[in-house]
This record gives C-alpha cells, structure tokens and sequence, in this order.
C-alpha cells in the first residue's frame, strides 16, 4: 500500500464526522448572517464603510495622486477597525442575552463549532465589504487604460483578508466575555486599537522600536499595501486569530465551572 | 438498561453557594418524572447539569450510559430540551427555526423536512409555520419550544417549567402533550405548581433547598403529606368569641383568625365537616359568606416535609 492510500484509510472512518462537522459549523455561520442582514446593523455598517471608502478615493483621485492609492487601503484598515466592532459584538453577546445559546450549547455541537460559526458569519459580512470596493481596481485599472500596476491592490486586499481575521476573531471573544452588547464592541475596539499603536511609545527608540513594530498589528499590514506578502506577517495575523478564539472557547467551556 | 437517567451524589456550588446537595435519583426509560420545588431549590441546576450546559462540583450524572461530563456530545445526542426561558431566535419564522435545531442536532437535510412537518403538526403549530418568532404569542412561544426539543427524536426530553406563564387552555394541551410523550420518551419536567406532577407524572421528586426531600408517586405523596385537611368559613356576623365557638364543632381539631372574619379550621383528613360547619353557623345565625376547602400547597408541603425532619 502506498504512503498516500495508507493516510487516506485511516482518514477515511472520519471523513463522515468531519463533513458533519463541517455542516453545522456552516449552519451556525448561516443562521448567524442571516440574523446580521435580516436587521439593519449590517447594511448600516456597509454603507458606512462603502461611502467612507468612496469619499477617499475621491479625494485621492482630486489629489491627482492614484500612485498614492495605498493610503486608501490604510485608510480601510482604518474604517475596519471602527466598523468591525460593531457587527461582532452582538455574535455571542445576543445569544446569551436572548438564552438562545444554552440550547446551542446542549445541543450536540462543541464550543469550537459554536465560537468558528460566529467567526465566520462576521466574516462573511467583511468579504461582502471587501468585495462591494472592488470598484476601485475596476475603475484604476479602466482609466488608466492598464497602465496602472494592479498587483499592490491585490496584495492590499488579501492583506485586508488577513488584517481583519484578528479584529473579527478579537471581536468573538470580546462577545463571549459579556452580554453587553457595547462593551463588546468597546472592548474590541480598545484592544485592536492598542495592538495598533503598540510602537508608537518606543518610535525611534532603536532596538525596542523594532520589537514594537513587530508587534503592532497595523505596521505589518504597509508591507501588503506596498505590494509584499511576507509569510510572516500572514502567520502572525494567523496567531492573533487562533489565539483569539482559543480564548473566546475558554470563555465559552468556564460558564461549567462557574 | 432499563434505568435512562442515574444520578449519584449530584452536587453543584455556585462560588460559595451550595446549589445542589448530594442528590441521587434514577429514572426508568419510559417513564414521566416530576421536580417539584419552589423557585431556587435546584431544579434548573439539575437539569442544566443534565443537558451538560454546567458541570457537577461532583457526584456522577448519566443518561443512556453516558456520562454527562466525559461524554457530553453523545447525551446531548440523546436529549432534548427545553430551557425556562423558551430562547427563539425572532428573526426566523416557525418552521426555519426548528429546521434549523434539527439540523444542527445532526438531523440530515431531508429527514429534517418530514420531521419538521410531523412535529409542527403534532404541537399545533402548523398554522403559523410561516410566522416569525418574534411575533408569536407567549402560547405559541412556548409550544414552538416544547416542538424544538423533539423535533430531533431524542430519547430523553428535559422540560424546565414548560406550562409556565400559558392559559388555561394551553396548559391542558401542553401537558396532554406531555403525556402522550412517555413510553417512546423518558421525560423530566420541572414545576413548581402542585397539580402538575399529580395530572402528568409518574413519578415525584421534591426538591427544596438543593436536596431531595420526598420521592414517591403523585397520589402516595399527597395522601402521606396529608396530615390533616383545612376548611375556610368566612362568617358575616361572627359571635363575640368566634374562635372558641368553632372550636366547640365536633371534628374541628383548631381554629385560627386569617383576616377578618375569615376563620381557618382544622379538620381530620379522612372526613368531610363542611356540611357540618355549614349547618352550624346557619343555625347560630352568623350569616355564611363562604366556605371552602383550602387546597393543599407546595408551601403546605414543605411546611411539612421540611419540619418533619
């Protein structure tokens, strides 16, 4: 028997389960977007961030300055960082309001499936944002008559893809700490913001300045507008995500405990 | 396996709080159980124990062979339940929402269908399956609860209050429900009203202050906590000493003043002396305004239970 068929037997028993698993983690992710676009907070922070998006690239074009259009993906990140918070804090915080989460939690779905669920429905929400700016490397590219280099919006936009996942997966666990739907989104938004500007104390301090940019969440995210994708810089953002929802899994097994 | 649920030695702090203490109880599959207890005496903690929504400070919970700690995904497989406060989704219409806790229960996508129908069916609720929840009144609310606990065919339902807050009417078809649920179910309720258990369940336990304080059929427990029966006589004109006049009816073991000239007599449980009282008080002229039995309560119960021990 071959290395590969050796692995796919012994996957194989639990390939029913993981598809399974799978489903209704989707189910979770599904019935969680439909309850975000079936009330008004989805389309209110859409529009939000797709008219703030507009208004800049605006601006930018009056500047003459479309060589300049990473400060729009800086800005962004920007908007995200305000807007994000409010489309996650209610994922866990409106479950446990409502009591809708005790009959999640006794139903034969784990806490993982449960906290990858929100994380995803809010996920969902910013691909949708992202992909309604997609006018802009459209409408670059169209008036430019290609002359324009796309790759760095490119790079931008899957910097994006990966900026966001900490801020959505902070966002989850921020909601399974309280039933408070604005502290939630506070304690979101004062935490990304902090690892935002965690460099700026030392800017200029040598050594310690470096380590602190390393740190930052935000700095790394210029190297995606400047066209580089750098490994490390998706693992990191990666590790903020995992270790954010670890966390936010935590939170949802101690309600046993407590 | 005939017992579906074990229960050993179940014991739950809340910080300092002792929720539960030591209880131990088993239940028969098939059979309709009661928890009988006043607010705060451990029937929601117990069955949130149960459900695996908390876990034990110790003791030993299994349903179906499972323990509800090691092996909590297989005994939330085998059971369905419904939470005191029936939590809907209002965003999703009657038929989505129980779709869906099927679905997320591992009901496969076409059975989940048939099932939905059958149960929207069986709990009346077929007529507004395409309403939303947040529109639903506090009967059909709480209906669409006891549907979303079954819709998945578990073995074992866990029902936390379920006629709490519903009329008259639904109440009789709540618990009509209920009954025709056991034999195919095993079936847990909790209540803190008194005719429930005696009208739906096989079986009693009562609960007070976290502990199990009596465990016997509906009919044994009453007529055991019987000790004696009251009878209420409100008199127009009483006499100038009512509480020694009544006291002189044979049969009448004491009397007190409630309010007024509302009077509580004791009585044997074995006789009727209203007829007697009723004679009495018309022949001395006192002008009978009311007169009734007082039923017994779950305050008289555990009056009893609690000073008996």
């Amino acid at each position: 028997m071959s290395p590969a068929a050796k692995v796919v037997t012994v996957l194989r028993p639990d390939f029913g389960t993981a598809q399974n698993w799978l489903t209704v983690t989707s189910l979770i992710a599904l019935r969680e977007v439909r309850a975000l676009f079936s009330s008004w907070i989805a389309y209110v922070t859409l529009a939000f961030f797709e008219f703030l998006v507009g208004w800049i690239f605006i601006a930018i074009l009056n500047l003459g300055e479309a060589s300049q259009m990473r400060v729009l993906f800086w800005d962004m990140a920007i908007i995200l960082i305000f807007v994000l918070p409010m489309v996650t804090m209610r994922l866990l915080a409106e479950e446990k309001r409502l009591g809708t989460l005790e009959l999640l939690l006794t139903s034969p779905v784990s806490d993982w499936q449960v906290v990858l669920g929100k994380f995803f429905a809010a996920y969902l929400w910013f691909l949708v944002a992202l992909a309604l700016s997609l006018y802009v490397p459209y409408l670059v590219n169209r008036f430019s008559q290609g002359a324009a280099d796309l790759g760095p919006y490119w790079t931008s936009y899957i910097g994006l893809a990966f900026f966001s996942a900490p801020l959505i997966a902070i966002g989850v666990f921020w909601s399974s700490v309280t039933e408070n739907q604005i502290i939630a989104a506070v304690g979101t938004f004062g935490t990304f913001l902090l690892l935002y500007i965690v460099n700026w104390p030392t800017e200029g301090a040598g050594t310690s300045s470096e380590i602190f940019r390393k740190i930052s969440l935000y700095y790394r995210f210029q190297d995606f507008t400047a066209g580089l994708m750098k490994l490390q810089d998706i693992v990191y953002y990666l590790c903020w995500t995992v270790l954010a929802l670890y966390l936010a899994v935590q939170v949802v097994a101690s309600r046993r405990w407590r | 396996m005939s017992e579906m649920i074990e229960v050993k030695g179940l014991t739950k702090y809340y910080g300092e709080t002792l929720a539960l203490d030591n209880v131990s109880f088993t239940v028969p599959k098939g059979e309709i159980l009661g928890f009988l207890g006043p607010n705060g005496a451990g029937k929601t903690t117990t069955m949130r124990i149960l459900t695996g929504y908390l876990s034990p400070s110790s003791g030993t919970a299994a349903i179906g062979g499972y323990d509800v700690v090691e092996q909590s995904l297989e005994v939330r497989r085998t059971i369905g339940y419904l939470p005191e406060t029936v939590p809907l989704y209002s965003e999703m219409t009657v038929r989505d929402y129980l779709s869906y806790m099927a679905r997320i229960r591992g009901v496969e996508k076409r059975r989940a269908r048939s099932r939905v129908d059958e149960v929207m069916e069986r709990c009346g609720l077929t007529e507004v399956a395409h309403r939303l929840n947040g529109h639903l009144s506090k009967g059909y609310r709480q209906r669409v609860g006891v549907a979303q606990a079954l819709v998945h065919e578990p073995q074992v339902l866990i029902l936390d209050e379920p006629t709490i807050g519903l009329d008259p009417v639904q109440v009789r078809e709540i618990r009509q429900l209920i009954k025709e649920l056991a034999g195919e179910h095993t079936v847990i309720l909790s209540t803190h009203i008194l005719p429930e258990v005696s009208m739906t369940c096989q079986r009693v336990l009562i609960i007070h202050k976290g502990r199990i304080v009596a465990e016997d059929s509906p009919e044994n427990l009453s007529r055991g906590l019987m000790k004696s029966q009251k009878v209420l006589v409100r008199l127009h004109k009483p006499p100038s000493e009512p509480i020694s006049a009544l006291r002189n009816l044979d049969g009448v073991l004491s009397v007190q003043r409630r309010d007024g000239n509302l009077f509580v007599l004791e009585a044997p449980p074995d006789q009727d002396l209203r007829p007697r009282i009723a004679e009495y008080v018309v022949r001395n002229g006192w002008g009978l305004l009311e007169l009734r039995q007082e039923e017994l309560t779950l305050e008289d119960i555990f009056i009893n239970l609690v000073t008996h021990e």
